[in-house]
């Protein structure tokens, strides 16, 4: 039992991870879309901040249990090279990509002042694939993809970011006060 | 009003109000870089909270389906001879069992 710990971190921490990923996409979102008008932009946007910092928090507590995990057996290389793992490669590869792509999405964003904005934004898109890749990656990978709980988390997360996106792309004019709004609270903290 | 009473040289209450204003934006500076520190500390706690509980009842599940697999045991290991004989293969040079199955071999082989 005792040496099964570092696999339930490592399953525990992914699946905390891919919940704040999701929900920093679902702020993110809201701050755009402004879909429920209640929340000032300013204290959307630091929400949302924080929830990506924690994710890429979680995937590093999810890669240290995987890490420290001897019956696995995962080294650097599957951990940080995608298609390197005996087990399940391509499934494995979404995650490694997926983590790359958030560790990208929050650099830019924590250099947002010193880059173009028109980069940062460009950079910013990638955090749709960070969410589907890590969605791909936990129900075809993970150990709890036949979880009716996650499968039910998966899918209804899913649906309100596929919502949330839909009313972003076709709701342009909302859309673009929103990110007026969120481009005042920016510069504003 | 009294304000205005008090001072009516226009300059005199632009400089005031601006020395009021100096000195109120000093004290709320940290709350305006952070402005929902305390929905941050929530969500940290709540975050840690859940990894707990995800990671407790991955354990509490483990041990229910270890304990029902453990009830046939002396079935399992009258055919266990052969398995046992061979000697233990090394994880990593083993093609790996997916995890979703792990809750099986790991209690076969190293559940003592």
């Amino acid at each position: 039992m005792r040496d099964q710990t570092w696999w339930y971190v490592a399953r525990s921490g992914g699946i905390v991870a891919w919940a704040l990923a999701a929900l920093a996409v679902i702020w993110g979102l809201q701050l755009s879309t402004r879909l429920v008008r209640k929340p000032a932009p300013a204290w959307v946007l630091d929400l949302h901040r924080f929830l990506g910092g924690l994710a890429v928090v979680f995937v590093g507590v999810h890669l240290f249990g995987l890490a420290l995990d001897s019956f696995i057996g995962f080294g650097p290389a599957e951990l940080f090279v995608p298609f390197a793992s005996s087990y399940k490669p391509t499934e494995v590869a979404l995650g490694v990509v997926a983590m790359y792509l958030l560790v990208a999405v929050e650099v830019t964003s924590l250099l947002m002042k010193r880059m173009p904005r028109r980069v940062w934004h460009g950079v910013h898109y990638a955090s749709y694939a960070v969410f589907v890749l890590g969605t791909m990656h936990g129900l075809l990978a993970g150990t709890d993809r036949s979880n009716v709980v996650f499968q039910w988390g998966c899918l209804i997360v899913s649906g309100i970011v596929l919502y949330m996106t839909l009313v972003r792309i076709l709701a342009p004019k909302r859309a673009s006060r929103g990110r007026s709004a969120a481009g005042r609270a920016g510069t504003a903290s | 009003m009294t304000d205005r009473t008090q001072h009516p040289d226009p300059e005199e209450r632009i400089k005031r109000l601006q020395e009021r204003r100096a000195a109120s934006s000093d004290a709320p500076s940290a709350r305006r870089r952070h402005p929902a520190a305390k929905s941050r500390v929530l969500l940290a706690s709540l975050a840690l909270a859940s990894f707990g509980f995800v990671g407790a009842s991955m354990a509490a599940t483990q041990s229910v389906s270890t304990s029902t697999v453990a009830a046939p045991a002396p079935v399992v290991q009258a055919a266990a001879p052969v398995v046992s004989s061979a000697p233990a293969p090394s994880p990593k040079a083993a093609t790996p069992a997916p995890p979703a199955n792990r809750s099986v071999p790991v209690t076969a082989t190293r559940g003592s």
